[in-house]
């Protein structure tokens, strides 16, 4: 399988937060998104627009500290995440230099982007970057949003962010001003550590899928949710 | 007694119990006035609740319903506006919304979710559907009431047939329902109708649901 | 099907026969459940539990723009049951490009928002309130129709007022019984909308509907192919979700398109789209707009040949009596150089554009007139880019360098305006500064020509009334109408004569309710807008308590609830068929339709159903095809079947839907050929500059510098800015009540007021504080009604003299669990006009939302 990686031109984005609403409804974790439990959200801040988003690191940090291997690297890209092994320990949450994992108190489980990794499998997009309005997301091959990262970003005069920050991501971000000061966290950049990474016990696609698309909830977390609304209601 | 007639009292008044329920959540007509007014709704309810353990503890409740309607000076048509306007203030109008009478927005927060597909599968399992007259969602708790108290009639037809894999299917069904969809749903609506309910009735159809589904979950 | 209940249901009636079960006479004695298969004898196939389908739809209600789409839905096969999930984009369709919204998604989520309106609602309790409890009691919808209808029969035509948008079913329901319609939703458009309608085409034409277009607007943009454009304040915060616009944007800045943005406040569209950015001061856009004209004009940089062929330009105006002069049969006069008389406009081969005066016999008078165009050249010779620049803050020689720019780049250059922008109802001046705009892309050659304003063309859907005409004429509209349209006689003559969907004088409706007798009865057709969509909706709860009858028919029952005697259910926007014309991105003739994706869950009644019911009760002649009263006998309302017809998209609606709901025509563009057919004075139609319909109400035929009807004094000092936030729309619960997309919201300080950070400063406040907005009491001399908010100080407010507010918070529904009491009400904040206040200001009579000014201090 492919590298994939994702081209984030900052000049084209708007805020609409479409694709955090697209990505909420592929997943479908309303209940958690309204609590700000966003897998990928859009903040408009003074210095200019945040899409905090999972970076899908080459070398992530989460992967090398999750104690039960719940957070692992695939070859193709993805960072993904495995809800039934998470002990939510919430290591990860600690280690990310991007804080991207954020930590559900209810399901004691992580919210983080997988890259749609179930439709990659399928030949689709990722459900954030096929929704985009403005194409300010674009998706492909990781060397060829690479080079297009890099070529842009010289061509435009454009800032470039995720390239080395971490040692390499799999999301490039191009904005006019400097990311940070949009909102972006600043991260050490360190020294690529090239395109494919380990695959230490990734999973397959059609594995991922399952994983991924939630099916029926189960009762207990039914009561608990409605026990949670009882207890708030009653307080 | 046999142990099957046994069984089948037990499961005749559940049928029956789960039928009143029904009733009771569905929009107060005039039939249900009348049934109140001439004490057969409260009389069959306490009858019926005698399947369950301590049923003597929603006894107060039964006898509440019935101080209130039965021989009541008032007119059956000023009972029925009562009725009418707790209804909706609590399941249409009320500010906040007081009370949800469909399944899933307990589960998920919303109208039409899985919980209500997955109601709707266990009726088209048991060989049934929603009548076309009814327009809300099938999650209606009325709907599920009505559900309960066919599958126990199905049970009872079965035992008395010998025909054990409908029994068992019966049983299955029921504990599907009482598990997966009422004992948690339903004992919250149950809850939060005895806590904003202003007439007798709702009050304690209030105490008495939950009273029911908290027992009906065992046999 | 056999055997499906015998002995338990015999069993069953010996226990319940005796308590009266209302079912037992039935041959299936439960109530809302029948029998499929009798019970255990069912199969019991394992069926894939869920499947998707998709169901073409068309955004409406949310933007302009009318994405068309896909609903995704989960089928369940076994028992049918059926739930939108997602949406999925149309690549074919040219406005959205396969592209759709956060809002478009927000209304999959709101089918099945719990808070829905289900049933009917008739209210016990006489007395009327936000605090007061209805005692509201369920009905049948049937019942509760047959009540409002006999409500309504007890009144006169003239003491209805319709609150609804001018659909082809209220508007044949208003003529046939002769009430007045008037609506919120459309006013906002209402400047546009009139503006155009007396520069760019008079309705009717052959193409256009307006009642088709969520926006009344008469043109679309060519965003893709321009090069040049200018925004007036057109960069609002909404704009930032539009994705059937923002995809156009996106396009033309790939196309290299330079935009230049005015506003105050700077957006995330300034951030990627501008090239550059100016920081105007409020309500003086019509200054820089007027000395752009002037520079134009005075360099002679206009397009000579567009504006000699296809504007008035040449067109001789008697200039002591200002109006323009005609032949008999309507033509207007150029002087002839060449023969050195006054010829018909089209049949002058030598026509002059500037100089004069001319002396023109007419009749045997002798008439002094010079050309539009030096009329508007003598108008606009004081507004030098220096006086502009000394009233909105822009330099000077940014002005002055813009305005060659954008005439160097005609006709790929334009001025895009819709209604929440500068040229929007915002200011006193707004219908000034909408006016400058037609006259800048006039004078560019912009108009009717790929890369600037596009016109709709060949695709039509024929009105009710094509289909059904009257059988007599309808009865007269009422002498005085609550909204004061009688005394606008410009916009008055559009809406009687021309097109009865006109926007209707709402900025004014709040006024008339509460100042006047004339209406007993107000009917919303307003499915989700509620008094939101009101400015200062203190007058209209003050009004509804001497109403007889008070009648909403709403996808929820919101804060209009309060007030209201019946709340009738009405479908939500996926639940309904639809067929929508592109008029947004008009280059193509295209239509796009939409399925219901489900059936309403609960009680609910379509307004085409209400209406024809109401219709037939109260005006049956205009309603049946024999004048009797017999439904089966109703006039052909099939409008939709007719359009893809006559278009030789389907043999009808159903094939239509069939064959994808989704027909185009991509012949390529022809410019300047529309503007002939549905241009002022067709058949050969020309784009009107001169409105002498103004200069015969007093007021100037050619925009001039006016300023904004509101002064800051005193503490007042700072200009109320409305946008709102990119997944909102109005106060709409579909978006609103979404609990996502108010966390959205307030992870984007959107639930606050914005406030540049050194002017908080000096008032000493800080992030996060509370604050009270109060109005200058000169201003709103009624019902005042302060609003307290949160504040966030942001450097995205550029000036020190305005404060951002979002529309569509603060919602006092309380009903609506996630909207209630959230965030604060900018519609508050907004005076209901005096008419007499408003005629001396603005002859179409729209209203000013922006125009006001509010002190600010710590709560």
């Amino acid at each position: 399988m492919k590298e994939y990686a994702i081209l984030l031109d900052n000049t084209f984005c708007t805020g609409c937060n479409s694709c955090a609403y697209r990505c909420i409804q592929e997943f479908r974790y309303h209940d958690q998104a309204s609590k700000g439990l966003f897998r990928t959200f859009v903040s408009i801040n003074d210095g200019g627009l945040y899409q905090k988003r999972c970076m899908h690191c080459i070398d992530p940090q989460c992967v090398k500290n999750c104690p039960v291997k719940a957070l692992t690297k695939s070859d193709y890209g993805p960072v993904l995440y495995d809800a039934k092994v998470c002990i939510g320990c919430q290591t990860c949450v600690r280690v990310c230099p991007f804080h991207v994992p954020l930590f559900d108190e209810m399901t004691k489980k992580i919210v983080k982007c997988s890259l749609c990794a179930q439709r990659l499998g399928s030949g689709k997009q990722p459900a954030c970057v096929e929704v985009c309005p403005t194409g300010a997301l674009q998706f492909g091959e990781y060397g060829a949003m690479k080079t297009l990262a890099l070529k842009r970003a010289k061509e435009k005069k454009l800032k470039l962010y995720g390239y080395d920050e971490s040692g390499g991501t799999h999301v490039f971000v191009l904005a006019k001003e400097d990311p940070v000061a949009a909102g972006y966290p600043k991260v050490q950049k360190k020294a690529l550590k090239g395109g494919r990474a380990s695959l230490d016990g990734g999973l397959g696609v059609p594995a991922v899928a399952v994983l991924a698309v939630t099916g029926m909830k189960k009762f207990s977390e039914r009561r608990a949710r409605i026990e949670a609304e009882t207890r708030k209601e009653k307080s | 007694m046999t142990a099957d007639n046994k069984i089948i009292l037990d499961l005749e008044a559940r049928a029956t119990v789960f039928s009143l329920l029904a009733q009771a959540f569905n929009y107060p007509d005039r039939e249900l006035i009348a049934s109140l007014r001439k004490g057969e709704f409260p009389a069959a309810l306490r009858s019926a609740v005698g399947c369950f353990q301590n049923a003597a503890s929603v006894s107060k409740e039964v006898a509440a319903i019935e101080k209130e309607y039965v021989a009541s000076a008032r007119t059956d048509d000023a009972v029925l506006l009562d009725l009418e306007k707790d209804y909706t203030n609590m399941f249409f109008s009320s500010k906040p919304r007081l009370v949800y009478l469909f399944e899933s927005v307990y589960n998920e927060g919303k109208l039409l979710q899985d919980s209500t597909f997955q109601i709707a599968r266990l009726y088209y399992d048991a060989g049934l559907r929603p009548a076309e007259h009814f327009k809300l969602p099938p999650d209606h708790i009325a709907v599920e009431f009505e559900f309960m108290s066919y599958l126990y009639f199905n049970e009872i037809k079965a035992i008395e047939t010998n025909n054990l894999k409908n029994a068992d299917f019966a049983r299955k069904l029921q504990d599907d329902v009482m598990n997966n969809h009422l004992a948690s749903f339903g004992r919250t609506l149950a809850e939060k109708v005895a806590l904003h309910g202003k007439t007798v009735f709702y009050k304690e159809i209030g105490k008495i649901t939950a009273f029911v589904l908290a027992k009906a979950q065992s046999r | 099907m056999k055997d499906k209940f015998e002995m338990p249901r015999r069993r069953f009636l010996q226990m319940t026969g005796a308590i009266g079960i209302a079912t037992a006479m039935t041959a299936f004695p439960f109530r809302n459940l029948q029998s499929a298969w009798a019970f255990g004898d069912h199969p019991q196939e394992q069926l894939p539990y869920r499947i998707t389908k998709k169901v073409p739809q068309v955004c409406a209600r949310a933007c302009e723009a009318d994405c068309a789409y896909y609903v995704v839905m989960g089928v369940d096969p076994a028992t049918g049951l059926e739930r939108a999930i997602t949406l999925e984009g149309r690549p074919e369709d040219p406005v959205s490009n396969g592209k759709f919204c956060i809002k478009g998604m927000g209304f999959v989520d709101s089918l099945y928002d719990p808070d829905r309106l289900m049933v009917s609602l008739k209210r016990t309790n006489p007395v009327k309130g936000t605090d007061v409890d209805p005692g509201w009691i369920t009905m049948k919808t049937a019942d509760a129709v047959n009540e409002v209808i006999a409500g309504l029969k007890k009144l006169k035509p003239e003491e209805i007022l319709f609150a609804s948008p001018g659909d082809p079913y209220t508007n044949r329901l208003c003529q046939s019984i002769g009430a007045t319609r008037s609506d919120q939703r459309t006013e906002c458009f209402g400047t546009h909308y009139y503006i155009n309608c007396l520069t760019l085409t008079n309705p009717p034409n052959k193409f256009y509907s307006s009642c088709y277009t969520p926006s009344h607007h008469v043109c679309g943009y060519d965003f893709d192919k321009s090069k040049y454009q200018v925004w007036f304040g057109f960069d609002s915060f909404s704009k930032c979700g539009k994705a059937g616009m923002l995809n156009h944007w996106a396009a033309g800045k790939r196309n290299g398109c330079k935009i230049v943005m005015f506003n105050p406040v700077r957006t995330p569209m300034a951030d990627g789209y501008a090239s550059e950015t100016y920081g105007i001061k409020p309500g003086t856009d019509l200054a820089v707009a007027l000395a752009m004209i002037r520079t134009i004009l005075a360099g002679k940089k206009y397009n000579a040949s567009f504006v000699k062929k296809y504007s008035d330009a040449t067109a001789l105006v008697d200039v002591n009596g200002r109006v323009a002069l005609k032949t008999d049969d309507g033509q207007f006069l150029a002087w002839c150089s060449r023969h050195r008389k006054a010829e018909p406009i089209d049949d002058c081969d030598a026509p002059v554009l500037t100089s004069g005066p001319f002396k023109v016999s007419i009749g045997g008078k002798t008439i002094v007139a010079k050309p539009v165009l030096q009329i508007l050249t003598e108008t606009t010779s004081t507004y030098t880019s220096e006086w502009a620049a000394r009233i909105s803050g822009v330099p000077a020689k940014a002005i002055s360098r813009i305005a060659l720019e954008f005439a160097a780049a005609a006709p790929y250059s334009m001025v895009p305006t819709y209604k929440r922008d500068a040229a929007g109802p915002n200011y006193a001046n707004s219908w000034r500064l909408r006016h400058a705009i037609n006259i800048l892309n006039t004078l560019s050659g912009s108009i009717d020509h790929e890369g600037g304003i596009l016109l709709l063309h060949g695709v039509k859907i024929p009105w009710i009334d094509e289909l059904a005409p009257p059988v007599v004429p309808y009865p007269e509209q009422p002498a005085k109408s609550v909204d004061f349209r009688d005394e606008f006689p410009v916009t008055n003559d559009i809406y009687r004569k021309k097109d009865f969907s006109a926007p209707g004088h709402y900025g004014m409706v709040g006024w008339g309710l509460y100042k006047t007798n004339r209406a007993k009865a107000v009917f919303f057709r307003n499915p989700h807008r509620g008094l939101f969509a009101m400015i200062q909706p203190q007058m209209l709860e003050k009004a509804a308590d001497k109403m007889q009858m008070v009648v909403d028919w709403n996808l929820y029952l919101d804060d209009l609830g309060y007030f209201c005697d019946y709340v009738i259910p009405a479908p939500h926007q996926f639940e309904e068929g639809k067929l929508d014309l592109r008029l947004y991105y008009p280059k193509y003739p295209c239509l796009a339709g939409g399925v219901p994706v489900q059936k309403s869950p609960g009680d609910q009644i379509g307004w085409g159903g209400f209406a024809a019911k109401i219709g037939l009760a109260m005006a049956p002649k205009y309603w049946t095809t024999d004048g009797s009263s017999d439904p089966k006998k109703l006039i052909p309302t099939n409008m939709g079947d007719v359009a893809v017809k006559n278009m030789g998209a389907a043999e009808n609606a159903a094939d239509f839907n069939k064959k994808g709901a989704f027909w185009i025509d991509r012949k390529p563009y022809e410019n300047y050929k529309q503007i002939e057919e549905i241009g002022y004075g067709r058949p050969k139609g020309r784009v009107r500059m001169y409105i002498d319909e103004f200069s015969q109400v007093g007021h100037e035929p050619l925009p001039v510098w006016a300023k904004r009807w509101h002064d800051s004094t005193g503490d007042y000092k700072f200009s109320l800015l409305i946008t709102r936030a990119p997944w909102h729309m109005h106060a709409d619960p579909n978006f609103i009540n979404n609990p996502v997309m108010k966390e959205i919201t307030v992870r984007n300080h959107m639930e606050c007021i914005w406030m540049n950070p050194e002017a908080g400063r000096k008032l000493g406040l800080k992030e996060g504080d509370m604050v009270i907005l109060e109005n200058d009491p000169n201003y709103m001399k009624d019902l005042p009604r302060p609003q307290k908010a949160k504040l966030h100080l942001t450097n995205r407010v550029v000036r020190q003299d305005c404060i951002l507010t979002f529309h569509g918070i603060g919602h006092r529904a309380k009903n609506l669990r996630h909207a209630k009491d959230f965030g604060y009400r900018d519609g508050d904040l907004i005076p209901q006009k005096d008419p007499n206040i408003v005629k001396k200001h603005d002859p179409t009579g729209m209203g000013w939302v922006e125009d006001v000014y509010v002190s600010v201090r710590k709560a």
